[in-house]
């Protein structure tokens, strides 16, 4: 347990380091680009050069840029993260949306890997059956298809010719406002479900894959034929004894691949108008309204660091034999 | 149907690199029996041959436009239809397969160039620059990739195709060095190395005898399936509105058809149906591949 502790109290150090490695990766690229923000919102309109100076002065854009990037740092400590270029506070702006995110990445997930861990679990357990590779096939088409693709066609069946769902998530916000208790959870509901529907058709094969590759090995473990010489129901032998060896694999997998799953909602938000980071991401880098961007990318790794070390926990609370110094992971 | 004593004999006998580059056809003689990698294997072929003789098959060039003829439905004279103003959609989606193709496999040398050297002389050194590489490839696996993507395009303004290889083949290297690395940990225990070492080859030497021929295996496995990652990810930048603009591409075309939803949907479903059958084309490859070539895993 003390190597578990050590591990954790490890990654929980390089916390900070990371953070600012990505940030300063940002920063650098951002100021690489052409073109400033504060000329892009100035567009046409011919500024005098004073008022130039002074909204160059207010983003503090008049700062050599190693001390721009301490500045955010030194902010970014105190819980600031800058302005955007509308004058917003950064943090407000986030703090907006990234319930929304939040929200459509939890449910998502939270279904996917419900039918991913059930599914995946029989595919392995009966493998090399009819049930099996049926699933197989139907898990490469999902896993195929392009996401932002299913998308447009699900607005285009379920919304634009069945009418059944709105076409996106563009007056969310403005129904919420106006709607109280129940029926504003089921206006939420009803914008949710189709992006989540992509993501999960997106998702679960993913985890499907993963779940069935470790099931097969794991049924010709002895203690599964234990398990089954004991008499015990098929159901127990599959879902208690060796989905609980079978599923370590499945969090790391989660874990490492995080990022990749933030950025693939992050689209999906786009094509819905979910209102969510992704869609401020986009809006943002196009406007290169540097201390935004900084902020969501920021945010988001935050997200992606904090849930790998929690989901690192959950590994080693479904395998604590597992060595964790020394390995070099 | 192969009995399993020829199958793995067939096995053996292409793990090697030299090999599996000159006899292909053994390949496709193990597709044959899978019905989804024969579909596989037929499409991409069909792909090819777009993507090399576009000026042959399609029957408009890419970008002409045809006045008064814009968002028609499929018909006789425009068999998939026209976009939004009066492009043939078909000669788009052929000239795009090219787009598609050379953007998968150029983005597919990047990350070769760069994570493999990484991940084998990670692996085959092993100690603190093996503990320094992974700490890097974990803080870059936390930079969630569309974020990075998205940010190096817009601001770069590199919405040209070879910056989007670069940034792909820039982003993704972490994951194929993370699997060399662990293939190259466990070869550098095997005989075979200690024996070089012993008759004093230099370590590169060894790095790009033993190990590199070792791991060509789980190489090819990944590189397959990275194509189809590839491909799907210019699509979605093209999508985003951060393609180039100029080229033909089976993005750009969805990108358009975004705002014709109502009025002419064909511009978009018809270039996903391209980009998903290749996209599974390359994962069929890539499952069956990993059970033709030994390493872990079985075809579907």
């Amino acid at each position: 347990m003390r190597a578990l502790t050590r591990y954790i109290l490890i990654r929980i150090g390089l916390i900070v380091p990371t953070l600012l490695i990505v940030s300063s990766i940002t920063f650098i690229l951002l100021h690489m680009a052409p073109g400033n923000p504060i000329d892009i919102m100035l567009g046409a309109a011919k500024a005098s050069r004073e008022v130039r100076d002074i909204l160059i002065q207010r983003f503090g854009f008049d700062e050599p840029l190693h001390i721009q990037y301490f500045l955010w740092v030194y902010n970014m400590f105190r819980g600031e993260l800058g302005l955007s270029i509308s004058g917003a506070p950064v943090i407000e702006l986030i703090g907006v949306r990234l319930w929304y995110t939040v929200e459509l990445m939890l449910v998502s997930q939270g279904i996917s890997a419900l039918i991913a861990v059930i599914l995946g679990a029989l595919a392995g357990y009966r493998k090399e059956t009819m049930l099996d590779k049926a699933l197989s096939v139907v898990a490469l088409v999902g896993y195929s298809l392009p996401n932002f693709w299913l998308s447009i066609i699900v607005i285009l069946v379920f919304s634009l010719y069945l009418g059944w769902f709105p076409v996106g998530a563009f007056s969310l916000g403005i129904e919420l406002a106006r709607e109280r208790g129940l029926y504003a959870i089921l206006i939420h509901l009803r914008h949710l479900a189709l992006p989540t529907a992509v993501l999960v058709v997106g998702f679960t094969p993913y985890y499907f894959r993963l779940l069935r590759a470790t099931m097969v090995e794991v049924v010709d473990e002895d203690y599964i034929t234990m398990a089954r010489a004991k008499g015990l129901k098929e159901v127990t032998v599959i879902y208690k004894h060796a989905l609980k060896n079978a599923v370590i694999p499945l969090l790391t997998a989660v874990g490492t691949s995080l990022g990749l799953i933030l950025g693939g909602s992050y689209v999906v938000e786009l094509v819905f108008a979910w209102p969510g980071l992704g869609h401020l991401l986009v809006t943002a880098a196009i406007a290169r309204d540097y201390w935004l961007v900084m902020g969501i990318s920021f945010i988001t790794a935050v997200m992606v660091i904090v849930s790998s070390i929690a989901l690192d926990m959950a590994y080693a609370y479904f395998n604590p034999k597992i060595r964790f110094a020394g390995s070099g992971y | 149907m192969r009995t399993s004593t020829q199958r793995s004999a067939l096995r053996v006998q292409v793990t090697s690199m030299a090999q599996l580059l000159v006899s292909p056809i053994s390949y496709i003689r193990y597709a044959r029996k899978s019905k989804l990698a024969l579909f596989a294997v037929l499409w991409m072929a069909a792909i090819a041959i777009m993507a090399i003789f576009p000026f042959v098959i399609a029957p408009h060039p890419p970008n002409r436009t045809f006045s008064g003829k814009s968002n028609l439905p499929p018909s006789l004279e425009f068999l998939l239809g026209t976009d939004n103003v009066g492009r043939d959609i078909l000669s788009q989606v052929i000239w795009g397969a090219s787009t598609s193709l050379a953007i998968g496999i150029g983005a597919a040398m990047v990350e070769v160039v760069i994570g493999v050297p990484l991940g084998l002389f990670a692996g085959y050194y092993g100690g603190r620059l093996d503990q320094i590489f992974m700490r890097i490839a974990d803080t870059i696996l936390t930079i969630p990739t569309i974020v990075l993507l998205i940010v190096a395009v817009t601001l770069l303004r590199a919405q040209s195709l070879v910056s989007i290889v670069i940034v792909m083949g820039f982003v993704n290297w972490v994951w194929l060095a993370k699997t060399l690395r662990g293939e190259a940990l466990r070869v550098r225990e095997e005989e075979y190395v200690t024996a070089a070492k012993a008759m004093g080859f230099s370590d590169p030497y060894i790095i790009a005898k033993h190990i590199l021929s070792n791991v060509v295996a789980p190489l090819i496995v990944i590189v397959t399936f990275d194509i189809a990652w590839f491909i799907l990810y210019e699509s979605t930048m093209s999508f985003i509105g951060l393609g180039d603009p100029t080229i033909p591409s089976w993005g750009r075309l969805l990108f358009i058809g975004r705002g014709f939803l109502n009025t002419a949907p064909w511009i978009s479903v018809i270039p996903g149906i391209f980009i998903f059958l290749t996209v599974l084309s390359f994962n069929i490859l890539g499952d069956d591949l990993t059970g033709f070539l030994g390493a872990r895993g079985r075809r579907v």
